[in-house]
C-alpha cells in the first residue's frame, strides 16, 4: 500500500482551463507583423549601410585619383 | 528599368493581398471544434509552406555554388537561408499560440513540431555563420544549409505519416488531410488567398534581398580591385 493515494489525487488534478481563443488569434497575428516589420527595418538598414560604403568608396577613389 | 517596375508592381500586388487577406480569414466561417483559434491556421500554414521552400531554395542554391563557385548563387542562397528564419519564426511563433488552446500546453516534443525547429535552428546557424564565420564562411555556411534543405524531407514525411491521417491529442494535425477534406470552400478560399500572398512576399523579400547581398559583393570586388581596405 503506497502512503500516498494516487488515485485520489488524479481525481482531484483539474486540468487548466484553456484560455480565450481570441487573444490568442490577435496575438498570433500581431507576431506576424512584428516579425516581417522588423525584418523590413534590417532590409533598410542594411541598404542604407551598403550606400553609405558606396559613398566612402567613391570618396577614397575621387581622392585617389586627384593624387595620381 | 523593367526589372524595376515589375518589382513595384509585385510589391503593390503584395500589399493588396495582405490588405485584402485579414478580411478573408475574418470572413471564414470558424471550424467547429477547434473554434476561433483555427483562424491562426491561415498564416501559420502558409509561412510553414514558404519556410519549407526558402529551405529548399537555399540548399539548392547552395549545392550549386559549392559546385559551380558561382557568387550569384551565394547571394541567392543567403537570402533565401535569411527567408527560412524569418518565415520560420513566424511558424514557431503561432504554432504554440494555437497549441495552447488546443491541447493545453504551448509546446510538445512530437516529431513534426521537433523536426520544424531543428530546422530553424540549422538556419539560424547558417545565418550566425555567414555573419561571423570569417574567410571561408560562405562554403561552410553553404555546407549546413545542404544539411539544412534535407531536413525538409523529413518534415514533410512527419506531416504525412506522423499520425495516420488522424489528429490525437497533443499531436500536430494532419497537413494535407485537414486541407484536402477538412476546410469548406470560404476556409479553403481564404487559406489558398493566404498561400499566394505569402509566396509573393517570399519572392519579392528574396529578390530584394539577393539584390543587397550582390551589390554587398560587388562593394567588396571594388575595394579588392582599387587596392583599398574597407
Amino acid at each position: 500500500m503506497l502512503p500516498v493515494d494516487i488515485a485520489a489525487q488524479d481525481v482531484a488534478y483539474k486540468a487548466p482551463d484553456p484560455p480565450p481563443g481570441e487573444p490568442l488569434v490577435i496575438a498570433a497575428y500581431a507576431l506576424f507583423w512584428v516579425i516581417a516589420v522588423l525584418f523590413v527595418i534590417v532590409l533598410y538598414r542594411r541598404q542604407h549601410r551598403i550606400e553609405l560604403e558606396m559613398k566612402a568608396l567613391a570618396k577614397q577613389l575621387d581622392g585617389l585619383g586627384s593624387k595620381r | 528599368m523593367r526589372g524595376l517596375r515589375i518589382f513595384l508592381l509585385l510589391g503593390v500586388v503584395v500589399m493588396v493581398c495582405f490588405a485584402t487577406a485579414p478580411f478573408l480569414v475574418w470572413r471564414a466561417s470558424i471550424e467547429p471544434e477547434m473554434g476561433i483559434v483555427q483562424k491562426i491556421f491561415y498564416y501559420h500554414v502558409s509561412a510553414a509552406w514558404v519556410t519549407l521552400m526558402s529551405a529548399v531554395i537555399c540548399g539548392g542554391a547552395s549545392l550549386i555554388f559549392l559546385f559551380r563557385r558561382g557568387r550569384a548563387w551565394d547571394a541567392l542562397a543567403a537570402a533565401s537561408g535569411e527567408l527560412a528564419l524569418v518565415f520560420g519564426a513566424m511558424v514557431l511563433v503561432s504554432g504554440p499560440l494555437w497549441a495552447r488552446r488546443a491541447w493545453g500546453v504551448w509546446w510538445t516534443w512530437e516529431p513534426r513540431l521537433t523536426s520544424t525547429l531543428l530546422l530553424w535552428l540549422i538556419f539560424l546557424a547558417y545565418v550566425f555563420l555567414r555573419r561571423y564565420g570569417g574567410a571561408g564562411a560562405p562554403q561552410l555556411a553553404a555546407g549546413l544549409a545542404v544539411l539544412g534543405a534535407l531536413d525538409v524531407p523529413i518534415i514533410w514525411w512527419a506531416f504525412k505519416f506522423g499520425s495516420k491521417g488522424e489528429a490525437s491529442a497533443g499531436s500536430h494535425p494532419p497537413g494535407r488531410e485537414v486541407v484536402r477534406s477538412g476546410l469548406d470552400p470560404s476556409q479553403l478560399r481564404a487559406f489558398l488567398f493566404c498561400l499566394l500572398a505569402f509566396t509573393l512576399l517570399y519572392i519579392l523579400l528574396l529578390v530584394l534581398r539577393t539584390r543587397q547581398h550582390r551589390l554587398a559583393q560587388r562593394l567588396d570586388d571594388l575595394y579588392i580591385a582599387a587596392g583599398l581596405e574597407e
